[in-house]
């Protein structure tokens, strides 16, 4: 036999579910755990980033700018 | 004029870093590469400005960041996830790795507001005081904590890491489960 759908609940009850099983101690650590990843994923993404070599018209950049500016001092 | 070679090695050695920003910034490697070279140019046309003494990395990460607003940001071109392409990669489960994928984190860095996402790099990757932050930014250093504790939190969402079970199961779990 089904069971039948009750739609009696009262309007503007205020429904209290109990506190669940877990504490707030746990959520502070979960959001702590879940921050100490965040730090090290950027960290370590960023690190990643800083290894990678440099592409060379970037790393003779400063060498160029340089001999420019004593080419136009020559002048 | 010649430029100090002191100041010269400076510049060198801020490159690496200035370019990792620019990456984490633009979301683009070519991008990247024009926005630190146009860096550099102009810092070594206003060298003269430079104070020596003071902080080379923060001067040219601010001379970066503040052309990433005034010419890139115009062009719109920040990274977009129109298709949701990405979005549905990032509801894979990170597989118990303590370092998430680090295409998956450039991918949610993109999402952020900009506003956010440099204060996060500043602060989190950089490991910039706050206060060298917001002078960078031209802000507050409240309004500095404010974007990288927002930029956290959206950053949990994205990667999907905001309740435990996005944590992955703990070891008795894991262990429960192999014995089966």
């Amino acid at each position: 036999m089904k069971q039948q759908v009750l739609n009696d609940w009262p309007v503007g009850q205020i429904v209290v579910v109990p506190h669940a099983w877990r504490g707030d101690g746990l959520l502070a650590d979960i959001q702590a755990k879940t921050q100490c990843r965040i730090k090290a994923g950027l960290r370590a993404m960023y690190a990643d980033l800083i290894e990678q070599p440099l592409p060379d018209h970037l790393e003779r950049l400063i060498a160029q700018l340089d001999e420019r500016m004593r080419g136009a001092d020559e002048r | 004029m010649s430029v100090d070679p002191a100041l010269k090695d400076l510049m060198l050695a801020a490159l690496p870093n200035l370019r990792a920003f620019a990456i984490s910034l633009t979301g683009s490697g070519d991008r990247a590469d024009d926005l630190v070279q146009d860096t550099i140019m102009r810092a070594w046309a206003n060298i003269d400005r430079f104070q020596p003494g003071t902080n080379m990395n923060a001067w040219l990460f601010t001379i970066l960041r503040n052309l990433f607003h005034s010419e890139y940001r115009k062009r719109r071109r920040e990274v977009e996830d129109s298709d949701g392409a990405f979005a549905g990669r990032l509801k894979t489960q990170p597989d118990q790795q303590d370092r998430l994928d680090f295409d998956d984190f450039r991918s949610a860095l993109a999402k952020l507001p900009v506003d956010q996402r440099e204060a996060l790099l500043l602060i989190g990757a950089q490991g910039m005081a706050y206060e060298e932050a917001a002078a960078i930014c031209g802000v507050a250093v409240g309004t500095i904590k404010s974007r990288v504790n927002r930029a956290r939190t959206r950053l949990a969402q994205l990667l999907h890491l905001e309740n435990d079970a996005d944590l992955g199961p703990d070891q008795v779990t894991k262990a429960a489960l192999a014995a089966e």
